[in-house]
């Protein structure tokens, strides 16, 4: 009891500043009313409920499990045999693809482009685009990780990447894209990859914890690409068949 | 109401498709290495807490601070104060970020490891991390600031990003290495489940009320700055430090 309502607590805390930065401007700033106070009054409701769940299931079920397995996989890099190495990026790839799908702003962004494109952005397809890059992108920051190379130049050379493709990219694509990183990687999938990156980077040759940074940002340039990727796809695919 | 309901049961069946992956995932690896599971009581209320609350954030985020946030934005266009607004998502972004749970847990970390290798000494813990919180929010309110005006310039958002590693490039090599290390996850850390929707919200709002925008084409784009904005100011921050 306590504990959930610590989680309650925290998440309360976590919206306060956000609702109260609201509240002044629309009250004091533009002295407007609030549209459908009702809708609001009933969403905040349901929004500090699930967030107090999806915490709680988190760090109940979910985190502990991935903890387990990653330090179980992680292990025994020190003699690293090409299947260990096979099983820790598959290990990666896959949960960052799984993150990225149960990822609640992701599944409420995908609805709203899907609305504003008037169906012309496929949820699913958008969706799976996106994890795609994440599972990709999580296993390239793990590579670079243990390659040791430094970031920089890899995001230099990632952003020069993304550059180049969104000339290529239908433009209703390309700003979406560059946002899916940033919109993905959040309560689910952050946590989760950061205790892999940990356990891989504390497990290295001369490794410290500090060897873990990083691991996100190279893995929120992977949706950019996947999701240019994948309208390019369907736009040639459209041409095709015309 | 019913429709409220109905809605809501909608959002659990896509829950419940959503967290399947992650379910086999885990599950499956933890089977591989041979690691002795919780009890299948436990796994099933686990995903039945999720898929409730998934579905839950999902729908209240769509009830309130989308609508919030786009109708903000269209407020501010149709009273003609864009000065407001760009005051706005300043104060937004910088309070959001620096009440931001997640991010004070990674800054302490960040102190805490930095201080175990002996790149920063005992009695700068406290300064470091706060140091380090208050650079990010900084980098994410003026981020959405730059992301605003963005939108009402019509600049390109790629070339955008593009242009921002030239400062960054000359900061990386002038700052101690270790803030080069964790620059660049400062942003993302910082950017939780509520604050994303609200700036994305924000974004498609401004752009949607201004005539020769598209709130599709234009209005994205907004928190993809937070990937560079905020190792900007954190490499600052590291350059006097």
């Amino acid at each position: 009891m306590v504990k959930a309502g610590k989680i309650l607590l925290s998440v309360v805390g976590d919206l306060l500043p956000i609702v109260v930065v609201l509240a002044i401007f629309q009250g004091l700033v533009l002295r407007r009313p609030v549209r459908r106070p009702m809708q609001i009054a009933i969403g905040l409701i349901l929004l500090i409920a699930g967030l107090a769940l999806v915490l709680h299931g988190l760090e109940n079920t979910v985190f502990p499990l991935g903890r387990v397995v990653a330090e179980g996989l992680a292990a025994g890099l020190g003699e690293a045999t090409p299947g260990r190495v096979f099983w820790l990026y598959l290990f990666i790839g896959a949960l960052g693809f799984a993150a990225a799908l149960a990822e609640p702003v992701l599944t409420a962004v995908v609805h709203r482009a899907t609305q504003l494109s008037s169906g012309a952005i496929r949820p699913w397809g958008l969706r799976l685009a996106v994890a795609t890059g994440i599972g990709l992108g999580a296993c390239l920051g793990l590579l670079r990780m243990m390659l040791d190379w430094p970031l920089f130049p890899v995001l230099l050379v990632l952003f020069v990447v993304l550059y180049l493709q969104a000339q290529v990219t239908p433009r209703m694509i390309v700003n979406l894209a560059l946002d899916a990183g940033v919109v993905t990687i959040s309560t689910v999938t952050a946590p989760l990859l950061v205790a892999v990156g940990i356990g891989v980077a504390t497990q290295l040759d001369g490794g410290s914890a500090t060897d873990g940074f990083g691991l996100l940002a190279v893995t929120a340039a992977g949706p950019a690409v996947t999701v240019m990727g994948y309208a390019q796809l369907a736009a040639w695919r459209g041409q095709y068949s015309r | 109401m019913w429709r409220l309901i109905l809605d809501l049961l909608q959002a659990m069946r896509e829950s419940t498709l959503t967290i399947v992956p992650l379910a086999v995932v885990l599950l499956g690896f933890a089977w591989l290495l041979g690691t002795a599971l919780p009890a299948f009581s436990e796994l099933l209320l686990g995903a039945v807490v999720l898929v409730v609350g998934l579905a839950l954030v999902v729908k209240g985020l769509e009830l309130t601070l989308f609508p919030l946030a786009e109708g903000i934005a269209y407020d501010f266009v149709s009273k003609g104060s864009l000065y407001w607004l760009l005051l706005f998502v300043f104060t937004l972004g910088f309070g959001a970020t620096i009440a931001e749970p997640a991010l004070a847990a990674v800054a302490v970390q960040v102190a805490q490891t930095a201080l175990a290798e002996g790149q920063i000494l005992a009695g700068e813990v406290s300064s470091f991390s706060w140091g380090l919180r208050l650079a990010t929010a900084l980098g994410i309110a003026l981020g959405g600031m730059l992301g605003i005006i963005r939108i009402l310039r019509g600049w390109p958002l790629p070339l955008l990003l593009l242009l921002l590693l030239l400062p960054l490039s000359a900061l990386v090599m002038l700052a101690p290495p270790l803030f080069s290390k964790l620059a660049f996850d400062m942003g993302i850390s910082a950017m939780s489940t509520l604050a994303v929707p609200v700036i994305v919200a924000l974004g498609i709002g401004l752009a949607g009320s201004l005539a020769q925008r598209s709130p599709l084409v234009d209005g994205f784009g907004m928190v993809s700055l937070a990937l560079l904005l905020p190792p900007l100011c954190v490499l600052l921050w590291g350059c006097f430090w």
